[in-house]
């Protein structure tokens, strides 16, 4: 026992401790005990997460790397499964990540859930979420991070569930788990591949063994890495799998904000950049990620523009933003998806915790048609959410100006990149400052279309600090990531690249000048000031164009407003089919078929017998079927 | 006299249950069952996991014209089957403490039959022996199914009946086969296992008409019944929805697993070349089993024939890994093994306490019992997530080896076998959510108003002590699956590496006793 083997150990069980303390008190109501001892838990790790990366920092930079080994799972053949953690620079980002910004919402859930009936399921859950993300993220070896994987799963599937009288919520709940598992297939088999080329499934191990390439069937490999990327587009919410996570809105605000925003979902990414060695050397896969990524980040972005649910806009600003992120990672820009990550964990947790101090203070109403001048009675969580606004459009000097512009640009400038894929990531841009702007001016400006019975308030201090928190990093969460541009003119280090430096792929930037990289961020940044200064018109200044427009428009408003369809296109073409061939298949392969052959069969048999019988050629197994059968027609008649 | 104290004791203690006065009958039971589940406890201090070889071994003539001995003995992969049936007594007795409601006594009676009949199935090494038990314990299953079982209990039962009895006598034609060719090859006739092992048995591959690939047939045929596999498998969810809980849970927990345990005794060491040679298309069979399961348990309107169904998509799991014929696969599918029977067991246990609050088993019926049965369903949310093998469970782990190894052996099935682990969690957190979550349904809304003479109480402390076990193994054995694998891993190793050449060698230590 190494002083890290007792850090990983308070990391990981201190939320553990929480989940049990809250799950054998389950039924208990004090939701202030219950949530100070599940925020506490979730402190705890912080505090252990802070030792570790000090640790870590002390370092030498090319070995910072820090395993810490338990046990072995099972010993079987040639495969060995330890259960054992990595620290490096990627995890530990990630695990600031999930236990700093998961303690501030913990902390919001105290006061957002303080009317609830049962707090102490809530934030036993909520803990035991905490405990499972980060054996995600920590563990040395790919079974680790699927144990992780699918524990996160059903955490979330318990807490979009979690108001299980709603039978749409308990279907929501139900719909994410299914989904995931979709990808989870595919993730499964991609890691038999990866085991039967490597025979490991340590993820250092394999890296290491992409430093040669030679050797490696290619079509083995791609087909590997497509298949983990079907796990990724599971769990991460990107086409064709996107459709759980809008969904899973019906869960508790904060939920959202932790893990359908700021960490489960970002788990995709984070395993594609943990083995971006493996990824590098697939073309034909870095080309389906970048594509898929740009395509979903423009898809749900259109989508985002005409939702009425706060949290809905939100959820598909989300699929937006995670179609960034791998738009980055197909591009083999791994460091600034992790950059992106980052910032969205900050302004996209801020904007979801502030729909939440909206709705608390709207009394549960989250329809953003009912809502308009909200920044008079909620002027904290008004000012905090402007920070988030700011922040994702893309506005200079805030966090999503420089992690997505890093985006944009490598977008284009990669050897991986291409000009189109920079163009639907500018357009996707252009639709984000729209909605955005949209649902800041529906709830906090414009006029008050609040309904008389609904007296809204600012929610209280536990809940606007982690807001407070929350606004401040995401202005200046950016700093860490300054493009060389910038950052050569002003003496100012990127941080970030230094940071991963050894650990991520090198990129390759062919034929770009540093004027076509000023050139691309004044146009990105110019489309998203356009298309926020026309929300702002049509939704505070001119507020009958909007439907004006739609009215024009009308087909393919309806088709955008019913989300394409999709979710109804799924039902009928797989969903419907498979219960009615399922059910022909029980009421005619089974009980018609099967059944009746056997039961001509057994007759057939049964005549036989007797014929045989009647010859008397003493055949001895009939002898025995008839001794037994008269035994039992003997014990029936006694019993029945 | 270890193993053969383990085999008989529930004889005598069934001689002993007719003794007793009606009103001791359960408490005796139980007090029984659990000193023979402390006995074979035993076996953890006596077994020997470092050796592939056959230990506890008594071997004493019986019938020596046709070389049939008593012989018992273990090893690796019966060990924890053995556990698995005296461990499953004392839980299906307190657990079905109320629901047996005539004949007290004969049931009671007939349990500790079964339990027999069994253990002697798994240490049997004389083939004749291992028959006769195999085919003995039908009688007492039947009994449970066509006495205390439901409405349609006779049909149910004398589906079970004919259809295991018609697949059991292909394979004594076989085995008196092989006793025949051991005197022709080994120079006297033996029934034991050991001496198959040695014979040489023509093989032609893609002709039926010779003798390994009929014999083969015989016994897969027979064990495939028995698992039972698609397209065998109708017997199952009749049976199980006839038979009285206890009965379900014996039935799913130990005795299908009779059937891959002959697979593994019997199908993959003594028939290696048509093993390989077919291999692929039993492969085939179990995915098909664990798709066809999936989908049909995911239509149907009756819990408990849901759990049924599920235990063929599960079934089918095995079977894939077993014929993978590598260790990933075996390993895989003898967990799985064990995991089924927890996991199936607890929900059959589950389903049969609200079963006996509601008397309905209509999933349609049901609708937000959480609220009504908060602990209850903690319960059956866990033992959800071991049938749908979430890591942390005891589930993941055999699911995840049988993947593997199916997937390493042939990519096409493994890959469509996958496609379980999508419709598995499908078909039960529908169920789930159908019975548990949503609005008050008929019955939950019944119990509240008094309309129903049973209102929904809580489980028991009797129902959770019962089912606490099963809690506890569903994670320890996902948590440390090594603290079991490790028991088996060294008969599994010698399975798997010397499947073409196997023999069973008998510890030399054993002997002595």
């Amino acid at each position: 026992m190494t002083t890290h083997h007792i850090l990983t150990l308070v990391l990981l069980f201190a939320p553990v401790a929480g989940f049990l303390f809250n799950g054998i008190r389950f039924r208990n109501q004090n939701g202030i005990l219950a949530g100070t001892v599940a925020t506490l838990a979730a402190a705890t790790s912080f505090a252990a997460t802070l030792l570790i990366y000090r640790d870590l920092l002390a370092l030498p930079h090319a070995q910072r790397e820090i395993l810490v080994h338990f046990y072995n799972w099972t010993l079987i053949g040639e495969s060995k499964i330890n259960i054992s953690f990595m620290f490096d620079t990627i995890s530990i980002l990630m695990c600031l990540i999930i236990t700093g910004v998961g303690s501030l919402i913990h902390l919001f859930s105290i006061g957002y859930m303080s009317h609830d009936e049962r707090p102490s399921k809530y934030f036993a859950y909520l803990n035991f979420f905490l405990f499972n993300m980060l054996l995600l993220v920590t563990g040395s070896n790919l079974i680790v991070m699927f144990v992780g994987w699918e524990g996160v799963g059903l955490c979330s599937y318990l807490l979009i569930g979690f108001w299980f009288k709603d039978a749409e919520k308990a279907a929501a709940g139900m719909k994410a788990f299914i989904t995931n598992r979709v990808g989870d297939a595919g993730l499964l088999l991609g890691i038999f591949i990866l085991f039967s080329l490597f025979g490991t499934f340590e993820f250092q191990e394999i890296n290491a063994r992409m430093i040669d390439v030679a050797g490696i069937p290619l079509s083995l490999l791609t087909a590997a890495t497509l298949l983990l990327f079907v796990g990724a587009t599971g769990k991460s919410a990107q086409m064709p799998l996107y459709v759980w996570l809008p969904d899973a809105m019906a869960g508790p605000t904060p939920v959202s904000a932790l893990i359908h925003a700021a960490t489960m979902v970002t788990a995709g990414i984070y395993m594609i950049v943990r083995m971006n060695p493996v990824f590098m050397a697939t073309e034909i896969t870095m080309t389906t990620i970048a594509v898929i990524g740009a395509s979903t980040a423009l898809f749900a972005a259109t989508i985002g523009l005409t939702q009425w649910d706060i949290k809905k806009v939100l959820a598909y600003s989300t699929v937006s933003q995670l179609g960034y992120m791998f738009l980055a990672v197909g591009v083999g820009a791994f460091g600034a998806a992790m950059f992106h990550l980052m910032t969205h964990a900050f302004f996209k947790a801020l904007m979801f915790l502030g729909s939440g101090s909206v709705i608390h203070g709207m009394e549960g109403e989250q329809d953003i048609r009912k809502m308009g001048g909200l920044k008079k009675q909620l002027p904290i969580t008004h000012i905090t959410f402007v920070a988030g606004w700011l922040a994702i459009i893309g506005t200079p000097l805030f966090s999503g100006f420089f992690s997505k512009d890093e985006i944009l640009w490598f977008s284009y400038a990669s050897s991986h990149g291409h000009f189109l894929l920079w163009l639907v990531g500018v357009v996707a841009a252009g639709c984000t400052a729209f909605y955005m702007t949209r649902l800041m001016a529906l709830t906090f400006w414009g006029k008050s279309r609040v309904p008389k019975e609904v007296h809204p308030h600012e929610s209280p201090l536990s809940m606007t600090i982690p807001l407070i928190i929350l606004a401040i990093l995401s202005v200046v969460g950016g700093y860490l990531g300054i493009p060389h541009v910038i950052g050569h003119a002003l003496h100012l280090p990127n941080i970030l690249e230094e940071w991963f430096s050894g650990k991520i792929s090198p990129l390759h930037i062919e034929n770009a000048t540093t004027a076509e990289e000023v050139l691309l961020m004044l146009i990105s940044v110019s489309v998203a000031f356009a298309s926020a200064t026309l929300a702002y018109i049509f939704y505070v200044k001119d507020t009958a164009k909007p439907a004006q427009v739609a009215s024009k428009i009308k087909g393919l408003y309806n088709i955008v407003y019913n989300k394409y369809f999709v979710d109804e296109g799924y039902a009928k073409a797989i969903i419907n089919p498979l219960v009615v061939f399922s059910r022909n298949l029980w009421l005619y392969m089974d009980v018609e078929f099967i059944d009746k052959a056997t039961y001509k069969l057994t007759n057939f048999v049964q005549n036989s017998a007797e014929g045989l019988r009647s010859l008397q050629n003493g055949n001895l197994q009939s002898y025995a079927v008839y001794i037994v059968i008269g035994f039992i027609a003997m014990i029936s008649v006694i019993l029945f | 006299m270890f193993l053969t104290g383990l085999i008989f004791l529930p004889i005598v203690f069934a001689a002993v249950v007719l003794l007793l006065p009606q009103s001791k009958v359960r408490v005796g039971s139980l007090l029984m069952a659990i000193v023979h589940f402390v006995y074979s406890l035993c076996l953890f201090q006596m077994f020997d996991k470092t050796t592939a070889a056959l230990q506890l071994v008594e071997k004493h003539e019986w019938i020596s014209f046709f070389g049939i001995n008593y012989f018992v003995g273990i090893d690796g992969i019966s060990f924890w089957l053995v556990l698995m049936t005296t461990f499953f007594a004392p839980i299906v007795i307190l657990g079905s403490w109320h629901s047996i409601e005539k004949k007290e006594k004969t049931f009671h009676f007939a349990l500790f039959l079964l339990q027999t009949f069994m253990l002697g199935t798994f240490l049997s090494i004389d083939s004749i022996m291992f028959y006769i038990f195999f085919e003995a314990s039908l009688l007492p299953m039947y009994l449970m199914i066509g006495v205390w079982g439901g409405t349609r209990r006779i049909y149910a039962a004398m589906k079970f009946f004919i259809y295991t009895m018609a697949g059991s006598l292909l394979m004594l034609v076989a085995i008196l086969a092989l006793i025949f060719m051991t005197a022709e090859q080994l120079g006297a006739p033996s029934a034991s296992m050991i001496d198959f092992y040695k014979l040489q048995i023509p093989f032609v591959a893609g002709e039926v008409l010779n003798p390994q690939t009929l014999m083969f047939l015989a016994f897969f045929i027979a064990f495939a019944i028995k698992v039972p596999m698609f397209p065998v498998h109708t017997w199952l969810p009749d049976a199980h929805v006839e038979a009285p809980t206890p009965g379900s849970v014996i039935l799913a927990a130990i005795m299908l697993k009779m059937g891959t345990y002959g697979f593994m005794r019997f199908v993959i060491p003594l028939f290696p070349e048509a093993t390989n040679y077919y291999g692929w298309f039993v492969m085939l069979l179990g995915v098909v089993g664990i798709v066809y399961g999936a989908l049909v348990a995911m239509v149907q309107p009756d819990i408990k024939k849901l759990v049924a169904y599920s235990s063929v998509s599960h079934m089918g799991y095995v079977v894939l890994g077993l014929f993978a014929l590598n260790i990933y696969g075996t390993t895989g599918a003898l967990y799985q093994m064990l995991n089924h029977g927890v996991s199936t067991g607890a929900l059959f246990l589950l389903v049969g306490i609200i079963y006996e609050r509601t008397h309905t088993r209509e999933i349609k019926s049901y609708g937000g019992l959480a609220a009504a049965m908060p602990i209850y369903t903690i319960l059956f949310l866990i033992v959800t997530m071991s049938s749908i093998a979430v890591p942390g469970t005891n589930g993941f782990v055999g699911e995840f080896y049988i993947l593997m190894g199916g997937f390493l052996k042939n990519k096409a099935l493994g890959s469509i076998a996958a496609l379980g682990v999508i419709l598995g969690a499908a078909y039960m957190l529908w169920m789930v959510k159908k019975v548990f979550f949503g609005p008050e349904g008929e019955y939950v809304k019944g119990a509240k108003e008094g309309t129903y003479n049973e209102a929904l109480k809580d489980v028991s402390l009797r129902e959770t002590i019962v089912l606490a076990p099963l809690i506890i193994l569903i994670f320890w054995m996902g948590i440390f699956p090594n603290h079991f694998l490790s028991w088996s891993q060294s008969s599994l190793d010698h399975l798997v590496k010397t499947q073409l050449d196997y023999e069973l060698p008998i510890a030399q230590k054993a002997e002595q006793e």
